[in-house]
């Protein structure tokens, strides 16, 4: 049997170091007798490197971590069970308020929700009368007095004026037309009386 | 325009004719002469040949010089 010597040792620990895993093919110049021999005393010679053989190939052990303790709720100090499970209802039952003293946990600079837009308001009914009795002059004077209460509402104040004041315009002028081609001359001939003659409709004035 | 139409009345009275309704709202027969020959608004002039032809036709006021061109033309 060869002699464990500190070369051996050391190329042990470079193969360890290079490849994690020694076995004892990996071992020249001995036989493999020798070199499993070989390995379990270096497990011996390095006893606080926590190294694992196991007959065929020696590893670096790997440490076992600490246990954790139980997860608790950061608040109230209720340790949480087991997972129950989907479908298991919670011991006050869904809807069942919150233990007394409980706070919800908020993210860090979270001040808590308060909304910075109020309803917004609406601007007197009265205001409407502007655009449908005067047109888009009342449209343009509610929607400058509307705009900075409810621009919304302002705006439909504006094309509301300027819509009446177009559906007017159409009807005086679909009126005027209809008037005047009812009106037009269905005879077209005037008397010949061998002179050049005018004619004048108007008022005695 | 009733005063310039009767001032023209006595400058053209040897070369046209003039017929003159002022009672086109209160007469009825003028009323319906009047819409038969498409009268709308007041007052309305119609320059007529002697064939009974219309040559012309205005609406509203009309300036007497615009008028005379007309005659002028209409009967030299």
């Amino acid at each position: 049997m060869a002699d464990y010597t500190p070369q051996i040792d050391s190329q042990i620990a470079q193969l360890l170091k290079l490849r994690g895993v020694v076995t004892p093919d990996m071992i020249s110049g001995v036989s493999e007798q020798d070199a499993n021999s070989f390995l379990r005393m270096y497990v011996g010679q390095h006893a606080d490197e926590q190294l694992a053989f196991d007959g065929t190939s020696l590893t670096a052990g790997i440490p076992t971590l600490a246990e954790e303790p139980a997860p608790q709720a950061a608040t109230t100090g209720i340790p949480i069970d087991a997972d129950p499970g989907y479908g298991v209802p919670p011991p006050g039952g869904y809807g069942a308020p919150p233990p007394a003293g409980y706070e919800a946990p908020q993210p860090e600079g979270h001040t808590g929700y308060t909304p910075d837009l109020a309803p917004p308001e609406e601007p007197s009914g009265w205001l409407w009368l502007l655009p449908i009795v005067f047109g888009w002059i009342g449209g343009i004077i509610a929607w400058a007095v509307a705009k900075n209460t409810n621009s919304r509402i302002a705006r439909n104040m504006l094309v509301t004026g300027i819509a009446i004041s177009v559906l007017a315009a159409c009807m005086v002028f679909g009126l005027g037309f209809c008037s005047a081609t009812a009106s037009a001359p269905t005879d077209t001939s005037w008397p010949a009386t061998g002179r050049v003659t005018f004619y004048y409709f108007g008022t005695p004035s | 325009m009733k005063p310039v139409v009767d001032g023209l009345q006595t400058s053209y009275s040897d070369k046209l004719d003039f017929a003159i309704y002022t009672n086109v709202n209160s007469e009825q027969s003028v009323s319906q002469f009047a819409d038969d020959k498409g009268v709308v608004y007041v007052p309305t002039m119609m320059l007529v040949n002697a064939e009974g032809v219309e040559l012309s036709r205005w609406v509203g006021a009309v300036a007497e010089g615009e008028l005379k061109m007309a005659f002028d033309e209409a009967a030299p």
